[in-house]
């Protein structure tokens, strides 16, 4: 599976780049910190390997509020081809959402997109070229 | 059906001027009569007037009869009927979302008057009065823009007074060690059987909060605190996710929308391979045209939520209003 791999590696490649990255993800509780940003298919299985010195019983973080995950994840999100936005609306179900908004039809792109963030639900929409007016 | 319909309309071409001339009706037409506020299958002829009276305080030939020649009449109270101005024509007094722009652009709308100072100033977007950072404060602002008809001196109604710069990123990453170190890592990725890629992205130092400026009114007698098809403002209110939003724009008139996403982070093209990056934004679905860039957008009680500056085909971009003041150090 593409995400798996691409995601962490970009935000390597990010959080080097941009220090100040590294920190939102941290910040938000006394908490320790999770691993470097929550992979897609966090929310269903224990962390492992980087994530040991937390074991699973010991972990009762409360998850990050959306605006905190969505602000953690955006850079990863903002840097693949063809997102033009990233914000904090409903899925088709109602439930609050982290949306992408892309340039237009891009498979690729929507195939990397996980289909949650930190228990979030991520949904991809079309938006086109964004303009002023 | 016909035929009453038709009965209608020639007792109404016969007795136009007649019912005119009775001093409060302003329109006549034919339609179906109205009783106790449902519509009934009954053609009439429909007077409409500035204010509905009782017969009584009307003078014999000024009231409307109940029937001519045996189809009755229906009054409905519509208020005086006013010309609407179009948008694009030059206003004064110049009320919000109307024509307006900086010598060198198209055309965009004056939002709303705010002020700065205890002065009197007019609000809109850096690329509607600012011409997207390439003015000098102090150039000449014209109500309509010039490419509604707005010339220099006659249209000049106001002065740049401030802005805020937009932040514009130029291009792809030109970053020579960012480029060749992902280049590296994915020769590297390849050689470990990885498919991930890494490419070099452009840092940006600022994100842009607001695309906003403000210009002085020559005379503060030139400019409205009304907005076309709004009334006045309310004060401010912040905007939450499902709000119901209105805003009263040049190019497609009073529109109205919902708060589809907050917290928004949006690149927004500013010409070839010009990019700005925005953070917190509101965006709400298709409100708005060209031409509607500076609209002031309100709740559903008037209040000021936000500064409409940018949009796709499906969506609309709007500065938080709150962010759009502390900027500029204005207020209502």
């Amino acid at each position: 599976m593409r995400a798996r791999g691409t995601v962490p590696l970009l935000c390597l490649a990010l959080i080097a780049c941009r220090p100040e990255n590294a920190m939102p993800i941290q910040n938000d509780d006394q908490n320790p910190p999770a691993g470097p940003t929550g992979s897609p298919g966090d929310a269903g299985q224990p962390p492992t390997g980087d994530g040991g010195a937390t074991t699973a019983a010991s972990t009762s973080a409360a998850p990050p509020a959306i605006q905190d995950a969505k602000r953690a994840h955006e850079p990863d999100l903002m840097a693949l081809p063809g997102v033009v936005s990233v914000g904090i609306g409903l899925d088709d179900a109602g439930r609050p959402a982290i949306i992408v908004g892309l340039d237009g039809p891009r498979a690729e792109t929507r195939a990397e997109l996980p289909a949650t963030l930190d228990g979030y639900p991520v949904v991809a929409r079309v938006v086109g070229t964004i303009r002023p007016l | 059906m016909p035929d009453q319909l038709t009965s209608a309309r020639d007792l109404l071409s016969q007795q136009r001027d007649d019912l005119l001339a009775r001093s409060n009706v302003v329109a006549v037409g034919v339609g179906y009569k109205v009783t106790a506020g449902i519509q009934t299958p009954t053609l009439s002829v429909v007077c409409s007037v500035t204010r509905k009276l009782p017969d009584a305080a009307l003078s014999e030939r000024d009231r409307v009869p109940r029937a001519l020649d045996g189809v009755p009449t229906d009054v409905i109270e519509t208020g005086p009927i006013r010309a609407l101005q179009a948008r694009t024509a030059r206003h004064r007094p110049a009320p919000g979302g109307v024509s307006i722009g900086h010598r060198d652009i198209t055309a965009g709308t004056l939002g709303c008057l705010v002020k700065k100072g205890g002065q009197v100033m007019i609000l809109s977007n850096n690329h509607v009065l600012a011409n997207s950072n390439a003015a000098q404060i102090g150039d000449p602002i014209l109500q309509p823009g010039p490419y509604d008809g707005g010339r220099l001196p006659d249209d000049h109604f106001a002065d740049l007074e401030a802005f805020i710069p937009i932040v514009v990123t130029e291009g792809p990453s030109t970053c020579g060690a960012a480029t060749g170190a992902a280049s590296l890592l994915n020769a590297l990725a390849g050689l470990l059987g990885s498919d991930a890629r890494l490419r070099a992205v452009t840092t940006r130092a600022v994100d842009n909060l607001v695309d906003c400026a403000i210009a002085r009114p020559l005379d503060p007698a030139s400019v409205s605190g009304d907005i076309v098809e709004v009334g006045t403002l309310q004060g401010t209110r912040r905007a939450e996710l499902g709000m119901a939003l209105k805003k009263s724009g040049r190019t497609t008139g009073l529109t109205t929308g919902t708060v589809q996403q907050i917290d928004v982070t949006a690149d927004v093209q500013y010409g070839e391979g010009r990019t700005a990056r925005f953070v917190d934004q509101i965006m709400a679905g298709a409100m708005s045209q060209g031409g509607d860039s500076g609209s002031a957008v309100l709740d559903d009680q008037n209040h000021l939520v936000g500064l409409l500056f940018a949009g796709s085909s499906n969506t609309t971009i709007i500065n938080r209003i709150e962010h759009v003041f502390a900027a500029l150090g204005i207020g209502l």
